[in-house]
């Protein structure tokens, strides 16, 4: 098949053709030669029989006659012929008696021509019969007849019964037999030549040029030089075949195109991706390595492809449980292919880099290749190192700061402790012991004695009013909040109801709107409405018709609470000494007072995130602020 | 000297408080069967009988024992702790007489075991009437347990 499928059509179709022609040719010649050559044998033998029997007729005739030299005339005459090469009469014995060579007569034929068999001597004088023999070999047709020669008178017998011996030459009339098979077949041949070379043509025309076409745009498009496709024309399957070809060539290059488009993509993210791209067959030999690989661990390219990845790992990876060496495949368990991986890198110079690596397994005909796509994350440990002991640090920091604030908390409770219990036991002493002299020794002061102890009595009551005050205001900072939802104007009509004695209950006018209910913690809350309502009821005591009005309003994510009188109220210049502790802004003679109970309201708001204000003018009431948030992240 | 038999034990450090406080009882007649001890340790050894009051009997319970909680050497609480804790003293009634009025002190006193918590008022005048009220109800209402 191969040497056909080497050799154009356009030839081997014509010259197998020709060889069967000339092959059927020659066996049709070979026949019709043996034919003819047996017809020419028979009409040679029916020629040489009737001429035989016509000379052994004229020959008897003229011996008969006693004219032998008539019968040699007769013999000699056939002679003429070249194709009678040898003709002869033998008497009985077999002794040549006439010839048409002179030279042969009077001698034994048996002796002389090789041909002769002289079986046929004594067999034809018996039956007279005639034998004509064809020897092929030699071309030649052998005749024997037997012919009565002479009756002589000392003859024993008066008939002497000799043979007539021919023998004829067909190797001249054989040798024309070509030359009449040829005259008769070369039109034949002609007509067949004609008939070849036409079909020679058909083929190259219809089929081989064609075809010719289909080979060459292949080839142009296997060559990359394709305009999409081959005009075949024609009829039938070449059309067919031609417009099959183009579909496949349009299909063809749709597909070649997008793999091109394909191939150019992932060439381009080979190359521009930020992190390294390794891919290896199945036995981990690199077979690409990209240019932030080559950054990475220093090699080029060229230095890794062709060997095991095993090279860019740490000893660590190296061998997997069976110890030979596959690659990304030991470093990274099949089931975690795909996710990210930490591992640690060996670089040219014998540095390590620590890695994140995803492995992906492509399986392409049975070859497993493996891709590896590895993030340079030596940085990132580096800055989540420094997060860590930053953080850590942050944590010591913030647990010495802690620390110090559970120890600077635990002084400021001692100390409140030690206030609390010190500084009143001496109060107590100088008060009890100053009313025990009042009350047992009173009868030996006069009246100034008696005026001096109770001012002594009354600056201790103050004194532990101010350190029961002082210790409030520094619990208030203290305490934690327990936050719930306040119905605020409960909470304000029932203070006022605490706060107020009946005396003033009739001089007052308690006016309270809708107040809105809020979140917060009830115990402090309830403090800031103590204060605020308390000092609401001082103020105004001087007043006959003493007017507190208790009002709410909403603003965006607060509620602004606002308590109003309209007592001695203050000078605004004074507004920023309001809320400050120990301030005060009257004199004791006027209203008594510690000046904490608006630092505690103040400390309390603070600590619920709002705010708290005072508007006033003197002698014309005053006006207290204070806004709370709607919801409470309560912690502490 | 004689081995008496106590009603009161006062358990106070400030003379002066303690003085104020006998005052106040002297004024209704209870501070007949009285004793001052100045700090915690004393008043531990005076109760479980140890150091200098070997001699006494252990078995003789006070009605009552008005107890400070700021003490030299065993402060209040513990004195109370340890008086709450053995099976012969659980039963003396302990009234905290303090003048802190610190929550957690209030807290950890009851849950030790004390039967009362009485903050000491400034003025002299109601100081007498708490002392007073403490004294009658202690030795006079309350039963003493048997």
């Amino acid at each position: 098949m191969k040497s056909i499928q080497s050799v154009s059509l356009k030839f081997w179709l014509p010259s197998l053709i020709l060889i069967a022609f000339i092959l059927l040719s020659a066996g049709l010649m070979v026949q019709e030669k043996i034919v003819w050559e047996s017809d020419l044998i028979k009409t040679r033998k029916e020629f040489i029989t009737y001429d035989m029997a016509s000379l052994k007729r004229e020959m008897e005739k003229e011996i008969l006659t006693n004219q032998p030299l008539e019968a040699r005339q007769a013999l000699l005459a056939r002679g003429v012929n070249i194709e009678y090469r040898v003709l002869i009469a033998t008497d009985e014995q077999g002794r040549i008696q006439y010839a048409t060579r002179f030279e042969l007569v009077g001698q034994l034929a048996v002796d002389v021509l090789p041909g002769f068999d002289s079986q046929y001597l004594s067999a034809l004088k018996h039956n007279h019969k005639t034998v004509v023999i064809h020897n092929d070999k030699h071309q030649l047709i052998t005749a024997y007849f037997p012919i009565t020669l002479s009756r002589r008178p000392d003859a024993i017998r008066a008939v002497d019964t000799g043979i007539l011996f021919l023998v004829y030459d067909l190797s001249s009339a054989q040798q024309k037999i070509w030359g009449q098979v040829w005259q008769v077949y070369w039109p034949l041949l002609m007509g067949a030549l004609i008939l070849m070379i036409l079909m020679i043509i058909f083929i190259n025309r219809f089929v081989d040029s064609p075809m010719q076409h289909l080979i060459l745009s292949t080839q142009r498009f296997s060559r990359g030089e394709s305009d999409g496709g081959c005009c075949i024309t024609g009829n039938g399957e070449l059309a067919s075949l031609g417009t099959v070809f183009n579909e496949m060539m349009v299909q063809l290059n749709e597909r070649l195109s997008s793999l091109e488009i394909s191939n150019k993509r992932y060439d381009t993210i080979f190359k521009t991706a930020p992190d390294a791209i390794i891919t290896t067959d199945e036995r981990g030999i690199i077979d690409s390595f990209n240019p932030v690989a080559e950054k990475i661990f220093l090699y080029t390219a060229k230095e890794v492809i062709g060997k095991n990845a095993c090279m860019l790992m740490t000893d660590g990876y190296k061998t997997n449980k069976e110890g030979y060496r596959d690659g990304f495949s030991s470093m990274v368990d099949k089931k975690t292919f795909g996710m990210g991986r930490e591992l640690t890198g060996r670089k040219k110079d014998g540095s390590t880099v620590e890695l994140l690596i995803s492995v992906a397994e492509t399986g392409i005909q049975g070859d497993q290749c493996l891709s590896a796509i590895l993030i340079d994350i030596t940085d990132r440990k580096r800055v989540e190192e420094e997060l860590k002991k930053y953080r850590d640090n942050l944590e010591d920091l913030v647990s010495e700061r802690t620390t110090q604030l559970e120890t600077a908390n635990k002084e400021l409770k001692a100390f409140s402790y030690s206030v609390s219990h010190d500084l009143r036991a001496p109060l107590r002493a100088i008060e009890g012991f100053t009313s025990i002299l009042m009350k047992q020794y009173v009868a030996e002061f006069d009246d100034e004695g008696k005026r001096l102890g109770s001012v002594i009595q009354k600056n201790s009551r103050k004194m532990s009013n101010l350190i029961d005050d002082l210790l409030a205001f520094s619990r208030m900072g203290r305490t934690s909040m327990h936050c719930s939802r306040i119905d605020m104007q409960n909470l304000a009509n029932t203070v006022f109801d605490e706060a107020s004695t009946p005396e003033n209950r009739q001089r007052v006018r308690f006016n309270i709107g809708d107040l809105c209910k809020v979140e917060g913690d009830t115990n402090m809350i309830r403090q800031v409405w103590i204060n605020l309502i308390s000092n609401a009821l001082k103020f105004s005591s001087n007043h006959k018709q003493a007017v507190i009005s208790v009002t709410c309003r909403e603003e965006g994510d607060e509620l602004i609470y606002c308590i109003k009188d309209n007592g001695v109220g203050f000078d605004m210049k004074y507004k920023d000494k309001l809320f400050g502790v120990f301030q005060r802004l009257h004199s004791e003679k006027e209203f008594e007072g510690t000046g904490v109970g608006l630092a505690i309201a103040q400390r309390i708001i603070l600590r619920h995130g709002g705010q708290i204000w005072g508007e006033g003018e003197k002698n014309k009431g005053a006006s207290f602020y204070f806004s709370l948030p709607k919801k409470q992240n309560c912690i502490g | 000297m004689e081995i008496e038999q106590y009603e009161i034990i006062i358990v106070e450090d400030n003379a002066y408080d303690a003085e104020l406080m006998v005052r106040s009882l002297k004024e209704k007649n209870l501070a007949n069967q009285l004793i001052v001890l100045e700090d915690g340790e004393d008043a531990l050894d005076f109760i479980f009988c140890r150091g200098k009051y070997t001699a006494r009997n252990l078995s003789s319970l006070p009605k009552v024992i008005f107890l400070d909680i700021k003490l030299p050497k065993v402060d209040g609480l513990e004195v109370l702790r340890q008086l709450k804790s053995n099976e012969q003293t659980r039963t003396i009634p302990i009234v905290i007489v303090t003048s802190s009025k610190e929550d957690p002190d209030i807290e950890t006193a009851y849950k030790l075991g004390a039967n009362s918590y009485v903050v000491k008022p400034v003025e002299f005048d109601d100081f007498l009437k708490t002392i007073n009220q403490l004294g009658l109800y202690w030795l006079v209402v309350n039963e003493k347990p048997r």
